[in-house]
């Protein structure tokens, strides 16, 4: 037995052996994400067609900041989530758009916002989604421009275009800080703290300080003026590409910051840039829905839509095609659509107050409906509800882009720069110097002969019925509120600019006849930022 | 300890009831005898074998037994009984041998399973609860996690909805990491750690013979890197030896929804008397013409808008059509759901088409003088309508057939079952099929093989259909439409004379849309049936319930084998090898008829394949010296976890019902068929540990053990902090076995006091993969739709920075006890303080947003359990007749932060700092909305300190509620609070100036169970009791929805009718209610996930588990139907919960209920009789 002992107790030693040393096996890479390993394998390669999907890759990101969704924290039916949805609860902080047509059915949907509840208070989770989404669109730029120093960049075009838009995203960022946590630049935000300006991407580095609002805007005013330069360098012009950041779209930026800081000159010159390029405004068959049906069976379409189709826009400078599009915008604005705007209910109405301004022969009146558009049966599931009167057809739509589907109700494009905006940007410029007020009327003019209905006289800053007796920079102020209304929440922004503040009380169609002081429109800088970074001060 | 009956005996003293009946053949020596306690009571039922063979019979009911066939003089009888110790005696030349059988000590004899072998309890220096599987079996569970509530000392269990057939998350003696999703209890099969979410569902319980649960690091310092919150070991039965034993347990009944409701105001009378009071209190007390504050926190109590008599009158006709204004009216939250017919009232027509509503006059519904239902009105309906219908008894069924047995050479066990459990709710299935095989051979002195092989199909139908668990607020979630939408609206459509409208084909027409029930407000040519509003969701709940598919088809395959070879003197070596494999397809599908995907139809499958592979190779030595004995292990074992994941989604189905792929066309649905978008996936984990334990054992008086395991893991990235060591060391003193003890002996039997103290490990908060940093690639499509579309772009962008540094957590682990035995062995029981301190725990530091991301994850905080555990086991009588023994436990801890990060504590917060909702992925789910604050943490602070805003009652000038405020700086400034300091809380009717306060721990003080177990002759009678005391559970459901008592068009607590503030009724509980949308004025929240503490309820409990009334054939019967035993019973399974307030399940959460969300899916009750025979 001992012999017999002796095997097995070799085989059992053996067996120890054969089964252990497995350490090798413990060298697990992630079986199905791109690791930082394999990026920097890339990158070091030295290919350049592989560097380029690298770097380029990282550079499409960025114009996607702009066209941005799924915001941490926030559910996907939540206004929280995307930007667009963002941009919505600031238009609806205003006077000129109404929620729905009466209380109680619009719990969800921005309802906070529309009354006027409170959305700036530090710990408010209705403020921290504007404060991470400037930061995402900061951190995403400075996470390419953490790989694009000068050096790297040198004489490479292509690394160029891929800096400026880093640079572009970046300003932008604070840009959108600076417009919702701080007191606007000409109503003694100038005096007032910016934010900390991180130009790198680096969860541990030290914690900064917020530096002084006029350092901010250094800081952004030298990004884009830098990415300006970086795409001259580097060819890029005027793309016609509409998805792209071009000089157009960096310029637009430019003229929006200089306005809101009062460096009227830059703001001429950078809207004059881009006028050149985009010299023809929307027509009046391009403006907002369209009824080719009757009452009773409305069918409006989205591709003769402008707003909604912008193939049908010759005034878009940034903006996305069908698909790559976020819809949460017209889910909330469509007052046909199966969104909040539409069959939920929250329809978005323009006050009457605003409605009453708008000349009769200027088309844009035709952008709302005063009549209730009455009962229409809603897809999917052929629920009839009402809609009722100054309901906006601006964004309406009874089918999708390119669809005979009801159901697909909803789809179409987005756009998030126009010129438009451009044009009252201008005007607001010229008309802060008695010297340019004429420039301003003739700026204005050339907008308003294009929102002239066909066939009508062309209206003027001297024939628009609601501008007698208004300053030029008040007719601006009408102007743009007409011609933006609803988009990309301008209005709240605009109002803070210009020290107005919300007061519904003489409106007769507002459910909630609320006010808003200009002093409750700067946020607060969130908890989490006062908790976790123990340099930042409040507001 | 909550042990009853040990089965493992009854076992054998059945096997002997069988020999008995083949006596005879081999007879050569008669002996006969009786056998008494030590009180000297007969004891009936004792089994008598022969040693070493299958001779042997039982005492008869006078404790007297005969053997007419005893081999020779030289045999030995063995005498058996459960809860007595075993005795053996030569037979000699004795006739007559009487014996007085000496009550066990079940508590320190009984073999336990421990880490990688067993051990006598009475030897153990851990702190180790086993759980019986007469427990276990007794229960009605689809998983034996539902049948671990309270059962041993120190364990929780948690499920965030009830669905059946999922496994409930373990926690053992608290969380000992910062997040619960790194707190889990290790879980170990027939030796095999499992990382399976849902492992234990796929066994069969009754296959189960025991469950160590492994509590300190003596205990668990085997377990090395994974043991740190505790082990529970799971062992399946295998056979004895002796002849076969073949068992059928049968058991049918029904599925229930027991006592867990919420407690709404679902009467129509109740609903239109509340609406009239909010519409009233509107009307008179509103400001600025409307309902609403207005922003301004007050109202017009003071000055009424109205008097008494006009708001009354206003009120009663404008019922239906007040929408705010008091001059434009339409259809309001009310939807126009008329539930009575009101002799003479008129109805005049207000607001435009769909929304048209009507203002009473001539007669009123709701009396305008007295607020209440006028007495003439006639009912048409009742109001909710939804919970009889969609709440069902539903058929449970359950099946065993066993056999196992064996011989001196080998031993076997197979088992056979298949369970139906449906849920109470229309549309849940779980069923289960499965086989389990057990083999043993000793196939030559030094060759020892084996294999333990089960196989289980699972079928589980979530009724659920978009998320699986924690439905949440949609519409597929039947519990949203019971317990959250206007009761007033009917499940069907309803004509004219309140009579069920009839679908052409004559079967009732569900009310799935506007104005399909016919009103007498908005009638108008367009609406000559007046109009409605949409239910909830415009969707045939029924229809989407039959229709709708969540199902999980699941195959579940455990494989081990192993050999053992003994060697050289007392050498033996064991390899394991074990492969689990778990795989599950998914099948989703939504109807085009109706619900989310209505119009389009949308199909997704979802294959995952998890397979796990265990090697273990276990060296054993052991070895006595005189009165010394040790024992040593030394091991290796390889561990790895891959799983494989395919989701496929598509839509635009054809052929409704169909789920084939032919039926669908190549694109998905995002929008509508919420059911992901196509993709694949698959993780991959290794282990490699090496290990030993040694135990030294001095005449079973002094103990002494020690272990230790080094383990390496793939979580890691860099081979530098890869390895971790992980030990203990633990002493033992039975102090009862001292000769200074032995003058005690009858009062103390056994006594033993025991200590270990240990560093275990934790990595299950570190995510696999931890030290790489990931980039996320995706394209932007020229032209698209999901699914299609040739990419115009690429982009890559860089993932969140991650801490390549990261290493597991440490847990230093105190633990002492005492285990006795007392008073003849009639109590037992065993006390344990301990303390884990776990020292460098996973902490996501939170990061400013300006740092570009949210939070860095570090080995940088200490979180601390101290608690103490304390569980008896009471014989309260035993003699011949009645047998009656009661089991209790109880345990108190608390979870403490005791380091963290400086830096995030924030001086505004007294250098603490909030915490977020912790939903818990394993009890599956709940919210874990990032970014929602919970709990105030500090250093010394409980960690689930609750931190909420603090209602302070009504405000007795204008009926709002007030919120607690702490005065502050710039309160003053403003001229605010002028009369108070600052620091002071004052109360305020401005919500926006409301602050979070601490509302103490969500931990509750004490929890435990209680049993007991009563035979009386044949009856047999079992109570198992949970319980908690303490802590706290805020139900979002209340505070979101039922507390809104301006919410009319949603459904309402019960409690808010008539305890609304008037000025008539200001000691009411709640604010005034105001007609609409003023959320904040209900008091208990003011936005999303701002909940004040007017729904924190007290999170304590009492369950009654278990009733089970059994009865036990004896006799000729028996012997007619050639069988050893059968026993019938009636059991009821969760029969009664007691809770602070209606509707709520504390076991939903163990932190406090937040990140349960609303909507819940309430565990069911059961009701059951069964049979099993054993032959």
């Amino acid at each position: 037995m001992s012999i017999l002992n002796k095997w097995i107790t070799g085989l059992a030693v053996s067996g120890m052996l054969l089964f252990s040393g497995c350490a090798d096996k413990l060298e697990v890479e992630p079986p199905h994400s791109i690791t930082d390993k394999q990026i920097a394998e890339l990158l070091a390669s030295g290919d350049e067609a592989k560097i380029r999907i690298v770097m380029g890759g990282m550079a499409n990101a960025m114009p996607l900041l702009f066209n941005n969704a799924g915001a941490t924290g926030a559910g996907v039916a939540d206004m929280y989530y995307s930007s667009q949805g963002l941009d919505v609860n600031r238009s609806i902080e205003g006077n000129d758009i109404i929620l729905g047509d009466q209380e109680g059915l619009n719990v969800l949907f921005g309802s906070i916002e529309y009354q006027l509840g409170d959305f700036i208070g530090s710990a408010n989770a209705k403020n921290a989604n504007y404060w991470r989404y400037g930061w995402f669109c900061i951190t995403t730029a400075n996470q390419m421009l953490n790989y694009l120093p000068d050096e790297t960049v040198a004489s490479n075009n292509f690394l160029k275009e891929c800096k400026a838009r880093g640079l572009f995203a970046r300003a932008y960022g604070y840009n959108y800080l600076m417009e919702n946590y701080q007191d606007a630049f000409l109503q003694g935000g100038k005096d007032k703290l910016g934010l900390p300006l991180y130009d790198r991407f680096q969860p541990t580095q030290e914690n900064k300080p917020r530096s002084s609002a006029v350092e901010t805007y250094a800081f952004i005013k030298s990004d884009l003026n830098r990415a300006i330069a970086l795409f001259k360098e580097a060819g890029v012009g005027y793309t016609a590409d509409i998805t792209d950041i071009d000089l157009a779209v960096a310029n637009f930026l430019l003229a929006r910051v200089s306005i809101w800081t009062g460096d009227w000159a830059t703001a001429i010159s950078a809207c004059n840039e881009i006028l050149a390029k985009y010299p023809t405004l929307l027509s009046q068959v391009q403006y907002g829905g369209k009824n080719i049906g009757t009452a009773a069976a409305p069918e409006i379409r989205p591709e003769t839509n402008g707003f909604l189709n912008n193939a049908q826009n010759p005034e878009v400078i940034l903006g996305f095609p069908l698909g790559a599009a976020n819809t949460y915008f017209t889910a909330y604005m469509n007052p046909y659509g199966r969104g909040n705007g539409g069959l939920e209910r929250a329809y978005k109405r323009i006050d009457n107050r605003l409605y009453e301004k708008i000349a009769p022969n200027d088309f844009r009146k035709d952008a709302f409906s005063l009549a209730p558009l009455g009962n229409y049966t809603y897809p999917p599931n052929n629920t009839v509800a009402f809609i009722p009167s100054y309901t906006n057809l601006k964004f309406a739509a009874t089918h999708g882009l390119n669809s005979n589907n009801k159901i697909d109700v909803g789809a179409s494009t987005a756009f998030y720069m126009r010129s438009s905006e451009v044009l009252l940007m201008k005007a607001e410029a010229e008309a802060m110097s008695p010297a340019t007020e004429a420039a301003a009327k003739a700026t204005l003019d050339r907008l308003l002969a294009a929102r002239t209905k066909t066939g009508m006289t062309p209206l003027t800053t001297a024939t628009y019925p609601a501008m007698q007796g208004l300053t030029t920079l008040q007719m601006v102020q009408l102007q743009t509120r007409i011609e933006l209304w609803g988009e990309g929440g301008r209005e709240f922004y605009n109002n803070k600019r210009w020290n107005i503040p919300v007061d519904r009380a003489s409106s007769d169609n507002h459910v909630t006849k609320s006010s808003l002081p200009v002093a409750k429109m700067t946020l607060q800088i969130p908890e989490d930022e006062i908790l976790y970074n123990p340099l930042a001060v409040q507001n | 300890m909550l042990k009853i009956i040990t089965i493992k005996r009854k076992g054998s003293l059945f096997l002997l009831c069988n020999l008995f009946f083949s006596l005879g053949l081999y007879a050569q020596v008669q002996v006969s005898g009786k056998v008494t306690d030590a009180s000297g009571a007969t004891l009936p039922g004792v089994s008598v074998i022969v040693k070493e063979t299958t001779t042997g019979t039982v005492t008869n009911s006078d404790g007297v037994f005969t053997i007419p066939n005893v081999p020779s003089v030289n045999s030995t009888l063995v005498f058996s009984f459960i809860g007595y110790t075993t005795q053996e005696t030569v037979v000699g030349n004795r006739k007559i041998i009487d014996i007085k059988l000496a009550a066990a000590d079940n508590q320190l004899s009984e073999v336990v399973v421990i880490g990688y072998g067993t051990a006598k309890r009475s030897t153990l220096t851990g702190a180790v609860s086993q759980v019986d599987s007469k427990i276990i079996s007794v229960q009605a569970n689809s998983t034996v996690t539902r049948a671990l509530e309270g059962v041993v000392p120190g364990i929780q269990v948690a499920s965030i909805d009830g669905q059946p057939g999922l496994d409930m998350g373990i926690r053992l003696r608290g969380a000992g990491s910062t997040s619960q999703n790194s707190s889990n209890a290790l879980i170990v099969i027939d030796g095999v750690p499992t990382e399976y979410p849902n492992a234990l569902s796929s066994i069969n319980p009754k296959d189960i013979e025991s469950i160590s649960v492994l509590k300190d690091a003596a205990s668990t310092a085997v377990y090395g890197s994974r043991g740190a919150n505790g082990v529970l070991l799971v062992t399946t039965k295998k056979g004895t030896k002796g002849k076969p034993n073949i068992s059928v347990q049968t058991r049918a009944g029904f599925n229930y929804l027991g006592g867990l409701r919420f407690d709404l105001m679902d009467n129509a009378k109740d609903i239109y008397e509340h609406a009239w009071l909010a519409i009233y209190n509107s009307a008179r007390y509103g400001v600025n013409g409307g309902s609403s504050t207005d922003g301004k926190f007050t109202t017009n109590v003071a000055n009424p808008n109205m008097s008494h008599e006009a708001a009354g009158l206003f009120a009663s006709a404008h019922l239906f059509d007040y929408t705010g204004s008091k001059t434009n009216f339409a259809m309001n939250l009310l939807g126009n759901y008329m539930a009575y017919d009101v002799p003479g009232a008129v109805y005049t027509t207000t607001g435009s088409g769909a929304n048209a509503s009507a203002t009473m006059s001539g007669a009123y519904l709701i009396d305008p003088t007295t607020g209440k239902l006028n007495p003439n009105a006639r009912p048409l309906w009742e109001a909710g309508s939804y919970k009889d219908y969609f709440f069902e008894k539903m058929f449970r069924q359950e099946h065993t057939v066993s056999a196992s047995g064996g011989s001196d050479k080998m031993d076997y066990f197979v088992s056979v079952g298949m369970l139906e459990d449906p849920s109470y709710i229309r549309g849940s299935t779980f069923k289960r099929y499965n086989a389990r095989t057990n083999v043993n051979a000793q196939l030559t002195n030094w060759l020892k093989v084996g294999t333990n092989l089960g196989y289980s199909m699972r079928n589980t139908q979530s009724p659920a259909t978009r998320f699986g668990r924690n439905p949440g607020t949609v519409q597929q979630n039947a519990f949203r439409w019971v317990n959250g939408q206007n009761q007033l609206v009917p499940l069907f459509a309803r004509d004219l004379q309140g009579n069920i409208r009839k679908n052409p084909n004559g079967t009732d027409m569900v009310s799935d849309n506007a104005n399909d029930t016919y009103s007498p407000l908005g009638v108008q040519p367009n609406f000559p049936n007046g109009t409605t509003s949409q239910p909830l969701y415009a969707t045939n709940l029924i229809d989407l319930l039959d229709k709708d598919i969540d199902r999980r088809e699941s195959h579940d395959l455990n494989l081990k084998g192993y050999f053992t070879v003994n060697f050289l003197k007392n050498f033996s070596f064991t390899n394991n090898i074990s492969y689990d494999r778990f795989t599950e397809e998914r099948t989703r599908y939504g109807t085009p008829e109706t619900g989310a995907v209505v119009g389009i139809g949308a199909i997704g499958k979802y294959y995952t394949n998890t397979g796990v592979f265990n090697t273990q190779q276990l060296l054993n030595w052991g070895k006595e010296f005189g009165r010394h004995s040790v024992t040593a292990l030394a091991a290796h074992e390889f561990y790895q976890f891959k799983s494989d994941l395919v989701n496929f989604a598509s839509a635009y189905s054809l052929i409704n019902g169909f789920t084939g792929a032919g039926n669908f066309t190549s694109r998905y649905n995002t929008a509508g068929a919420p059911f992901g978008v196509p993709g694949y996936g698959g993780d991959i984990t290794t282990m490699d540990s090496y290990f030993g334990r040694a135990v030294y054992n001095y005449e079973d008086k002094y103990f002494v053990e020690g272990s230790l395991r080094r383990d390496g893991s793939s979580k890691f990235r860099f081979n530098e902090n890869r390895w971790g060591t992980f030990w203990s060391v633990g002493g033992g003193w039975r102090i009862s076995q001292e000769k200074f003890m032995q003058r005690f002996s009858d009062v103390i039997n056994e006594l033993k006091l025991r200590a270990s103290y240990g560093v275990i490990g934790n990595q299950s908060g570190i995510s696999n993969y931890s030290g790489y940093q990931t980039w996320s690639y995706g394209a932007v499509y020229t032209n698209s739709t999901a699914g299609t579309g040739v990419p115009a772009t690429y982009t890559l962008q860089q993932g969140a920075a991650v801490n390549d540094k990261l290493t597991w957590e440490n847990t230093h682990t105190f633990d002492a006890g005492i285990d006795f035995t007392l008073l003849n062995r009639r109590l037992s029981g065993t006390i344990d303080v301990y303390n884990k301190k776990t020292v460098n725990s996973v902490f996501a530091q939170p990061l400013a947003a300006s740092m570009g991301q949210a939070s860095l994850t570090l080995n940088n905080a200490e979180i601390v359990n101290r608690g103490v555990e304390i569980a008896l086991d009471i014989k309260l009588i035993q003699n011949k007749n009645i047998n009656w023994s009661i089991g209790l436990n109880g345990t108190h801890y608390r979870t403490i932060l005791t380091k963290f990060p400086k830096s995030v504590g924030s001086p505004s917060l007294g250098g603490n700092f909030t915490g977020f909702i912790d939903g818990w992925g394993i009890a599956n789910g709940g919210a874990n909305t990032a970014g929602q604050i919970m709990y105030l943490r500090g250093e010394n602070k409980d960690y689930y300190n609750l931190y909420l805003y603090k209602y302070a009652g009504v405000d007795q000038s204008t009926g709002l509620p007030l919120f607690h405020h702490t005065v502050t700086q710039q309160d003053q400034d403003a001229g605010r609070f002028t009369d108070s300091s600052v620091g002071d809380i004052v109360s305020t009717t401005n919500y926006t100036l409301a602050n979070r306060y601490e509302m103490g721990s969500a931990i509750p003080k004490i929890i435990g169970g209680f049993s007991t177990s009563f035979q009386y002759k044949g009856f047999d009678f079992t109570a198992i009791l949970a319980y908690q005391l303490g802590g706290k559970f805020l139900s979002v459901e209340y505070a979101n929805h039922l507390y809104r008592s301006g919410n009319i068009g949603n459904a309402l607590s019960k409690e808010v009718l008539g305890n609304t503030w008037t000025p008539e009724n200001r000691d009411a509980k709640f604010p005034m209610a105001f007609y609409g949308d003023t959320f904040y004025t209900g008091g208990s929240t003011f936005g999303p996930w701002q909940y004040t503490d007017q729904a924190l309820f007290s999170a304590s409990y009492l369950n009654i588990k278990n009733l089970t009334l059994g009865y036990t054939l004896s006799g000729a019967i028996l012997d007619k139907l050639n069988t050893k035993s059968i026993r019938v019973y009636a059991s009821g399974d969760n029969l009664t919960m007691l809770t602070a307030h209606s509707g709520i399940d504390p076991r939903m959460s163990l932190v406090g209920g937040m990140e349960v969300g609303a909507a819940v899916y309430l565990p069911m009750s059961t009701f059951s009789v069964g049979i099993n025979f054993n032959f």
